[in-house]
């Protein structure tokens, strides 16, 4: 569905909408949120906030700007989180150091160097990951970016967890293989 | 190998992880349910599989509502019924408002071949306007003519036919729709329309103006200017011209005495804000060089007597509310702050619902004030580094009440039986400012070389801020004075804290990393505690 589609949706219908906007966009901010409460909050805080943002963007969103509903969405999941985590860190005696906060933060000279590096990095890696294809892929993510057990994955892709374990085994051989192909070492 | 994968993964950087929440699957279908079910909680909205868990409250929607929902989509549809009927329906007669004006005005008109018009306003100076009839085919909007130039101008309007039919002996010679099409043309952006709305009868040629003494009156008894303008529009429904930069009413039918109303409410700190002006010219152009100008209004100047701390007022006088705007009762608090368990939630509820607070103080610590009155007696009170909400009962007097409704207990390491904020408590009563200048710990650390007792420091550093931020009294009767200070860290709140208990002296804590430093008075210095 396409985002012209949804908000046609919202306008005609607002409950139809949410849903259609919901089963767009609910993954997105859910990967966003999770990516800065990972360490701070629990699976229960991530999904909270996750439908937070999710009817904020339905009360807030106005159908008629032209701006991009993904973009909506991504800045109001990125800011919603910030805030829980401030003030989750507040409850427990920590503050966020001033470098988390992407949105405020301006990188330095020295540190310019090292996020570029280490942004490619990261590009690098999501790619040869992607180019394990299916299911392995999913599976390297589910473990290694949302954190998932062999059973949790297992049940998400509708596998069984013994063969989510060998394949993250023969998947991660093959991803050090090409990694190591292009010269990098981890 | 698996480590430096995950690390990277979790250090990635925005880009990646948008990439990745575009591609892969972040939850099971259960996960996404449950989502799904608490956002629609979240809206008030019903799902037939919603789960409660925890704490939350889901709120069914009564049945009556459905009633409202059906006898709305009735009215509705009634009201569109009745509008398209009164459309197609023969027109009438335009109605002739009579608006609120103070002054008495008559019209004197004369059918010869020179036209004079006198108007007596017993708040206005006298205006004569004298036109020759045989040049009127170009004279501007004030022009009275004999009812003869109806015959002359075939282009003339509804208006001057009924006048016609009525037997009147006077019509106001008005501008032709070629004429109003051509001035909006040339004025981009612009509508006219109080003579549009003449020229399709909906009032009178004659519909009285709003005159300057009027707008005087309004403006002195009115705080903002879209309050102003509300006013002035309901003495003069149709303003001349509405364009994209302000609104113009013409005081006199001619654009050389106009009231300017520019109602860029978003921009006060660039161009002013909401903003009246009174323009008088002599050639019909209100914005050439040779035109005066007295401003009548304006929301800059008017902020400047406003102090930033004072947040609903400053947004009523910016035009984003209004005092009869409803204010948080001690009830609703305590319902709010005992529906959660967190104090971010219970804050966000109250701040969403009550967007202005009365009072906004940043100065280190970030406090605001929900009076539940009008004059600020009662108070809700909301301190957001320490994460605490409480009543205030009484704040000016020495009866002073405090309740406690939420309070974060981790700044304090335990549960103290009493929470004072006694600078905050001050600066109510108004025996201290905001404006303090608070230290950072390098000027404690200079101050306590100087000192070789723990009172010596604890006089110097009472005597920099006459008032303890918070003071807590501990079950075992221990008293503590916390005192703010300026950290160079953008979200860290550091205290100093006075004990009266020897055992702790005078402490240095860091809350951010949970740093704990005790003033030595053999060294002079603070020492870390561990």
């Amino acid at each position: 569905m396409t985002e012209k589609d949804i908000k046609l949706k919202l306008k005609c219908s607002p409950e139809e909408g949410f849903r259609a906007l919901f089963d767009e966009y609910w993954s997105y901010a859910y990967t966003i949120i999770y990516s800065i409460l990972r360490g701070t909050g629990s699976r229960t805080d991530v999904e909270d906030c996750t439908a937070d943002v999710l009817s904020d963007v339905m009360m807030n969103y106005d159908t008629s700007r032209e701006t991009s509903l993904k973009a909506y969405v991504g800045t109001t999941a990125k800011r919603r989180a910030i805030d829980m985590k401030r003030s989750m860190n507040t409850h427990t005696a920590r503050n966020i150091p001033l470098d988390e906060d992407t949105e405020y933060c301006i990188p330095s000279d020295d540190n310019v160097e090292a996020e570029t590096e280490s942004s490619d990095i990261s590009a690098i890696i999501l790619k040869k990951i992607e180019e394990l294809g299916e299911p392995d892929a999913s599976i390297v993510i589910q473990k290694y970016f949302y954190d998932r057990s062999s059973a949790e994955t297992a049940r998400l892709l509708g596998i069984n967890p013994v063969t989510v374990r060998s394949k993250l085994h023969r998947a991660l051989k093959k991803l050090k293989k090409a990694l190591t192909d292009m010269g990098i070492t981890l | 190998m698996k480590k430096a994968v995950r690390n990277i993964l979790h250090n990635a950087d925005k880009k990646t992880v948008c990439h990745i929440a575009e591609k892969y699957k972040a939850a099971d279908s259960n996960t996404a349910d449950r989502i799904y079910n608490k956002a629609l909680s979240r809206m008030n909205l019903q799902s037939d599989s919603l789960e409660v868990s925890g704490t939350d409250i889901v709120r069914r929607s009564p049945a009556i509502q459905r009633f409202f929902l059906v006898a709305a989509c009735v009215l509705v549809v009634f009201g569109a019924v009745i509008g398209i009927m009164k459309l197609k329906a023969p027109k009438r007669r335009p109605i002739i408002d009579n608006p609120v004006i103070i002054a008495t005005a008559t019209t004197a008109t004369q059918t010869t071949d020179k036209t004079t018009t006198v108007t007596v306003s017993g708040e206005e100076k006298v205006s004569k306007t004298t036109v020759n009839r045989s040049t009127s085919t170009t004279s501007s909007r004030s022009t009275v003519t004999t009812s003869h130039t109806s015959a002359v101008r075939n282009s003339n309007t509804t208006t001057a036919k009924q006048d016609k039919n009525k037997n009147t002996t006077t019509t106001e010679k008005r501008m032709t729709e070629q004429e109003i099409i051509e001035f909006e043309r040339n004025n981009y952006a612009s509508c006219m329309s109080r003579e549009r709305a003449i020229l399709k009868g909906i009032i009178p040629a004659d519909t009285p103006r709003v005159t300057l003494d009027q707008v005087r009156r309004i403006i002195s008894e009115s705080l903002s200017c879209r309050e102003i303008e509300a006013k002035i529009k309901a003495i003069n429904k149709y303003e001349d011209l509405t364009a994209f930069y302000g609104t113009e009413y013409w005081l006199d039918g001619s654009r050389n005495r106009i009231i300017y109303i520019t109602d860029n409410y978003m921009a006060v700190e660039n161009n002013g804000g909401g903003m009246i002006t009174y323009i008088t010219s002599t050639n019909g152009d209100p914005y050439s060089d040779s035109a005066k100008k007295e401003i009548l209004f304006s929301t800059a100047e008017k902020l400047k007597n406003i102090p930033e701390s004072h947040q609903r007022e400053r947004m009523i006088v910016e035009g984003f509310g209004n005092y009869e705007a409803p204010r948080v009762s001690a009830d609703e608090a305590r319902a709010i702050c005992s529906k959660y368990t967190r104090f971010f939630d219970a804050s966000n509820e109250i701040k969403n619902r009550y967007y202005y607070p009365d009072r906004l103080y940043k100065n280190v610590l970030e406090v605001c004030e929900y009076w539940l009155d009008d004059k600020g007696k009662d108070i809700l009170l909301i301190n957001y580094d320490i994460g605490c909400i409480q009543l205030i009962f009484n704040a000016d007097t020495d009866s002073l009440r405090r309740e406690i409704l939420m309070q974060n207990n981790a700044v304090f390491g335990e549960t103290p039986e009493s929470v004072v904020f006694t600078h905050h408590e001050a600066l109510i009563r108004g025996k201290t400012s905001n404006d303090i200048e608070r230290l950072y710990y390098s000027d404690i650390k200079k101050l306590a070389a100087g000192c070789s007792t723990t009172d010596e420091l604890a006089e110097k550093i009472r005597k920099e801020y006459r008032y303890a931020d918070i003071t807590t009294t501990s079950a075992d009767g221990t008293r503590k004075e916390y005192f703010a200070l300026r950290s160079p860290m953008a979200y860290n709140v550091d205290f100093l804290i006075l004990s009266d208990n020897e055992e702790y002296g005078i402490e240095y804590l860091e809350i951010g990393s949970n740093i704990r430093e005790r003033f030595n008075p053999g060294t002079r210095q603070f020492e870390a505690v561990f």
